[in-house]
């Protein structure tokens, strides 16, 4: 049973991992709920194994069980002097909160035993996240035709490297390429997910939206299915709930934990996708809004802890590999003036069809709720997230006028880009959560009380 | 109070809607098959799940030609392939893959590679011929 192996493997090392950043980063996850401190754990564990990995490269040794190992324990005795910060006691989850959870966790795990099914099978794994993966882990390096070879130019070479770097450092850690143990990482990535969205929404709202939150995102078998193992859209939707969670963090209460956690979530988004660096600049620009008309102070350390990480994560890249041209798209089109209007129409009348197919009656819905519900105890997390997430949508479609290809059909990929926004929406959407709840939790100590302070007195 | 109860009645029902269409994207049959494909490739080698698995799904001669050149050849070494494509197309997807850390180029490239490889329905430049299933390569001086 090669499979069960490697998967025991590769999550023991995950695990270890894991407990080594929740350790060693406890200082920066103080204030955090208990499934919050599990998100961030897991997602600073693999950022541990990939530092493992390319520290490995670096030495110019080869990567290896043996190399990966021992670099884990070293971070596992180095996070041991690290002074261990006990999260706050919670209270026990019951009634209506605990059915939603289990609930929730049932369809989570209906999404990791279709992920591992069998090895990992979409085009744009095989073209893109996988082939670098596979390249980078078994020739032990970094090789320069990943991003310059003319006969891959279809794999993206201007796209991020923290999937295809999770993947190698990962399969390095079991020894050989497995692709289907591998894919045991896109359940750990929608654990992170709803861990974050769930710990979040509970220290906003109480346990029962927190709960239903997790519910829907969990429920959303058109974005966790077998096909998204293998690609980036699960692991950014995940880093996406931590920055928006650690966004709110900060501008509700400035602290050093606080910005390291947007900090390092801003990284781990831009490190994922260019769509991530989009939202986190989108956000910051949004934010920095706010701040300018009320706490001008804190926009420097706004800047320097969502920009900064994004232009730092740019420049590395570049030095590593030149500057790559996006091929997907015709920036000299900006020129052509009149003769976008029919790209336009062309994207606008593909958005419309798909608006009018019974598949949008859910999003009509999704509509109608935010609409309806009102926030509970006043909390304004929509009005922080809500508007950089529809300017993202708004460039998604914008930038398929400029396409190279047909713009109609580069619009055919929006729905599935727009579905890496829908868990974000979710903790944003969390304080109306507990409005359809009969306001079970409007009672809730906390609820309202962290919602961003700078949105208080703003009109939603 | 009557308003508040419709708002929060007709919110619930929204969010009702949502999580009703949500699950219907689940397919217990399909779920089904996935649960025994779990199953069957989780007892053979890495190799052969993939050989067997969807992503050659759409040519089930092509897992076996391409295990066979990757048998064949170092890790290093650039293979030339006359269906690879500078466009892509997924059997050049699935070549790149499934050969990786090999290089792949196609056959106007062929100075570059140290081995060509081809099917038995297609063109191989003249040379030694190696046979692999469904296939031939030659290597190249």
């Amino acid at each position: 049973m090669t499979l069960l192996r490697d998967a025991a493997i590769l999550a023991a090392a995950l695990a270890a991992a894991s407990w080594a950043a929740g350790r060693g980063f406890g200082p920066s996850l103080s204030g955090l709920s208990r499934a919050e401190r599990v998100a961030w754990s897991i997602a600073l564990g693999l950022a541990i194994e990939i530092t493992v990995f390319l520290a490995v490269v670096a030495a110019g040794a080869r990567p290896g069980p043996l190399p990966m190992a021992a670099g884990l324990a070293t971070a596992l005795l180095a996070s041991a002097f690290v002074k261990r910060s006990r999260p706050p006691g919670e209270e026990r989850i019951r009634g209506l909160a605990a059915a939603l959870l289990a609930a929730a966790l049932a369809a989570a795990l209906l999404f990791a035993i279709a992920a591992t099914s069998e090895p990992m099978w979409s085009n744009d794994f095989l073209a893109i996240w996988g082939l670098k993966g596979k390249t980078i882990a078994l020739s032990g390096a970094l090789p320069s035709r990943l991003f310059h070879d003319p006969m891959t130019r279809w794999s993206h070479p201007e796209y991020p490297l923290f999937v295809p770097l999770a993947l190698a450092a990962s399969s390095s850690a079991v020894g050989s390429w497995n692709d289907q143990a591998l894919a045991l990482l896109y359940p750990a990535f929608q654990i992170i997910l709803l861990a974050a969205l769930y710990g979040a929404t509970k220290r906003r709202t109480g346990p029962a939206p927190a709960a239903l939150a997790a519910l829907v995102a969990a429920c959303f078998f058109g974005f966790f299915r077998a096909f998204g193992a293998g690609m980036a859209d699960i692991p950014l939707a995940a880093f996406l709930v931590l920055f928006g969670s650690a966004m709110i963090d900060f501008l509700d209460a400035p602290s050093r934990a606080g910005g390291a956690r947007l900090a390092i979530s801003s990284l781990l988004c831009a490190a994922t996708k260019q769509e991530g660096s989009l939202f986190v600049l989108l956000a910051c620009a949004w934010s920095a809004s706010f701040a300018l008309r009320r706490c001008r102070p804190r926009i420097v350390p706004l800047l320097s802890l969502t920009a900064v990480p994004v232009a730092l994560h740019e420049a590395v890249l570049t030095a590593l590999r030149g500057r790559i041209a996006d091929r997907d798209y015709d920036w000299t089109l900006v020129r052509a003036g009149a003769a976008l209007v029919p790209r336009a129409a062309a994207v606008a009348s593909s958005v419309l069809r798909e608006s009018l197919r019974p598949e949008a009656i859910p999003l009509a819905a999704l509509a109608g709720f935010l609409l309806l519900a009102r926030p509970a105890g006043g909390a304004r997390t929509l009005a922080l997230l809500g508007p950089p997430i529809a300017a993202q949508l708004a460039v998604y479609g914008a930038v398929c006028v400029f396409s190279a290809f047909d713009p109609a059909w580069q619009a055919g990929f929006l729905p599935r880009l727009a579905a890496t926004l829908f868990p974000l929406l979710l903790l944003a959407a969390g304080p109306r959560l507990a409005f359809v709840l009969g306001g079970a939790d409007a009672a809730h100590p906390e609820a309202g009380e962290s919602a961003s302070l700078l949105l208080k007195s703003s009109p939603e | 109070m009557r308003s508040f109860r419709f708002r929060q009645v007709a919110a619930l029902v929204c969010l009702a809607v949502l999580l009703a269409f949500e699950i219907a994207e689940f397919r217990p049959a399909e779920f089904a098959g996935r649960w025994g494909a779990l199953l069957t490739f989780g007892s053979m080698s890495p190799d052969e799940a993939r050989l067997h698995g969807s992503s050659l799904a759409f040519d089930r001669r092509l897992g076996p030609f391409l295990a066979g050149v990757a048998a064949a050849t170092e890790p290093r070494a650039t293979v030339a392939l006359p269906f690879a494509s500078e466009a892509g197309s997924t059997e050049t997807y699935v070549s790149d893959y499934v050969l990786a850390p090999r290089r792949i180029v196609d056959y106007s490239r062929l100075g570059e590679a140290g081995v060509a490889a081809a099917r038995r329905d297609e063109a191989l430049p003249a040379g030694a011929i190696e046979h692999v299933p469904f296939g031939r390569l030659i290597r190249r001086p």
